[in-house]
């Protein structure tokens, strides 16, 4: 009897420490993931300066990885405001693997202008936290 | 406008996010608005988004060109590969692709085309295909896409004999008309599926019936098997190039890609020369003498060309194998040499050397004369590389001189 409560008492308790083991593990991939997404942001509004001309601000409205069909990319959804105060909202696609923006849609042009932003742009990323690139 | 193979990835990216169901849906991809693929303009033609059917999703762009006008001339067709949220994506792979679930044959397992492996978005992606080429009756049209998306587009470009450039796609031949695979054969290099050498369990099935495979070695070294799958995975130089990168597993697939890439520019330079011939006919009338000339010149041309490109890529490997033999003839003399003085330790370097002789092993025989072979071959192989170059430019000198002295061929030429 006593012998089974033992075996009993260890499999419970190997249960629960596997249990708590794995919520552990999830919470830290989980946190992970949202540590990569951030930087994904952050690295991929640096590559937008490389674009377009006169940024001011990049507010993600959406932002996520692409975990169902192995495209190995981000896609954002930002609205992008320039230096005259005038935006546009628009989405693009960043490489995971090539840290670059594959392809956009060209959605208003006289906000969308090709060209370099040199000065520092505010970023308002998908957890509402506030950067400066 | 050259449509490259970064152009082609970003393509079959994008197709993915058309769907409403997909996690990282794309609410701007819509018909006519512009959208930059890899570097390039592309205006969107036509959509199709059969998520609540059979779960394809289809996409027809067009390139603009340097004034900004959409220019059809050339249209491509994407598929959308598998969204493994979507259980019809995963019971096309099944059925479709791995032949499952067929009642119509024992035991439920299918090697041919029945008609329930291309029911579903087999069908809808040829429905589609049809509907563009009717829609642009004129344009050059090339299809792409990835893993499932690259079979249905493989499987397209095949029945249509267009051109195709796609990734890590499963081989579609065995579904393929009689007609389509006689076209494979005569037009090898018209279907090009990017393969990752690692990509065992998913791209790289069903073998290699249609020939398009350029099978790559990345370089990832072991990682998790899904994701040497990856779309994102590949890479591209300035010109928007796929970048194979330099090993001994990739030399056969870096002349795979030339030969692919000079036949499918072949096809492109004739598809040119059909319009012209038909805008110099439009009006009814005859060639004239310069305008059969021009055309009969550029055709040459072409060839030449093409050839030359193919002879080139040869002439390449040529090289290379020579140059790797007279590496190795080397080393083989040095490690020769070692054993025999290691067999007979008691003798001089000298006296080794005088031993081999002796039985007829000299540097002379086994190093100087083979290498000498050697580069005899690569001077013959450089020597017909250049001469093609010299025919491709004596013709190319004879269309100018043409068109300079013809003012009105220059002018239709211009219009």
């Amino acid at each position: 009897m006593n012998k089974q409560l033992l075996i009993g008492i260890t499999a419970i308790i190997s249960l629960i420490m596997i249990g708590i083991g794995g919520k552990v593990y999830m919470d830290k991939r989980e946190e992970r993931k949202v540590q990569e997404l951030l930087i994904a942001e952050r690295e991929s509004v640096q590559a937008l300066k490389n674009i377009f001309a006169d940024i001011l601000e990049v507010k993600m409205e959406d932002a996520g990885y692409d975990n169902v069909s192995m495209t190995g990319a981000y896609g954002m959804r930002v609205t992008l405001t320039n230096t005259k105060g005038q935006s546009v909202c628009f989405s693009y696609s960043f490489g995971n693997h090539s840290r670059e923006i594959g392809s956009y849609g060209v959605i208003d042009r006289t906000v969308q202008v090709k060209g370099i932003t040199k000065n520092k742009v505010k970023v308002i990323h998908s957890n509402g936290k506030v950067d400066y690139v | 406008m050259i449509i490259t193979d970064k152009n082609y990835n970003q393509i079959s990216e994008q197709v993915y996010w058309l769907d409403p169901k997909h996690p990282r849906y794309n609410i701007d991809l819509k018909e006519w608005i512009i959208q930059n693929f890899g570097g390039a303009e592309f205006k969107i033609l036509k959509l199709r988004e059969n998520s609540k059917t059979d779960g394809m999703q289809a996409m027809a762009v067009a390139p603009l060109d340097e004034k900004g006008n959409v220019d059809t001339s050339q249209v491509v067709i994407s598929y959308a590969g598998t969204n493994t949220s979507d259980f019809k994506d995963i019971e096309t792979d099944i059925r479709t692709i791995g032949g499952f679930f067929d009642k119509t044959v024992s035991p439920g397992f299918s090697m041919t085309p029945s008609q329930a492996r291309v029911s579903g978005q087999l069908t809808s992606a040829t429905e589609f295909a049809k509907e563009v080429k009717n829609e642009y009756k004129d344009a050059e049209i090339s299809t792409t896409g990835h893993s499932l998306g690259q079979y249905l587009a493989l499987y397209v470009a095949a029945e249509n004999q267009w051109k195709n450039v796609g990734f890590n796609g499963p081989d579609p031949y065995e579904l393929l008309s009689p007609e389509a695979k006689k076209w494979i054969k005569e037009n090898p290099g018209m279907l090009t599926n990017y393969r990752n050498r690692g990509d065992e369990l998913l791209g790289n099935l069903m073998g290699d019936g249609t020939g398009a495979e350029i099978k790559i070695s990345m370089e990832m070294g072991l990682m998790n098997p899904f994701d040497y799958h990856g779309l994102d995975i590949w890479r591209f130089d300035k010109y928007g190039n796929l970048i194979i990168p330099e090993n001994d597993y990739n030399t056969k697939a870096s002349i795979q890609q030339e030969k692919h890439k000079a036949m499918s520019d072949f096809s492109s330079h004739l598809g040119t020369l059909k319009k012209w011939r038909e805008k110099f006919t439009a009006s009814g009338g005859h060639l004239s003498a310069n305008e059969r000339i021009y055309l009969n010149h550029s055709q040459t041309k072409v060839v030449v060309e093409t050839m030359g490109r193919k002879t080139k890529s040869a002439m390449e490997e040529v090289i290379r194998i020579n140059q790797s033999s007279i590496e190795r003839i080397e080393m083989n003399w040095a490690e020769e040499v070692r054993r025999a003085e290691h067999a007979a330790p008691s003798l001089s370097a000298w006296e080794v050397k005088e031993t081999l002789a002796s039985v007829g092993v000299t540097w002379e025989t086994h190093v100087m004369t083979p290498k000498e072979k050697c580069q005899q071959r690569i001077q013959k192989a450089r020597r017909k590389g250049e001469r093609y170059d010299e025919l491709a430019k004596e013709i190319k000198n004879k269309i100018d001189d043409l068109v300079a002295r013809d003012q009105e061929l220059a002018n239709q030429l211009k219009g």
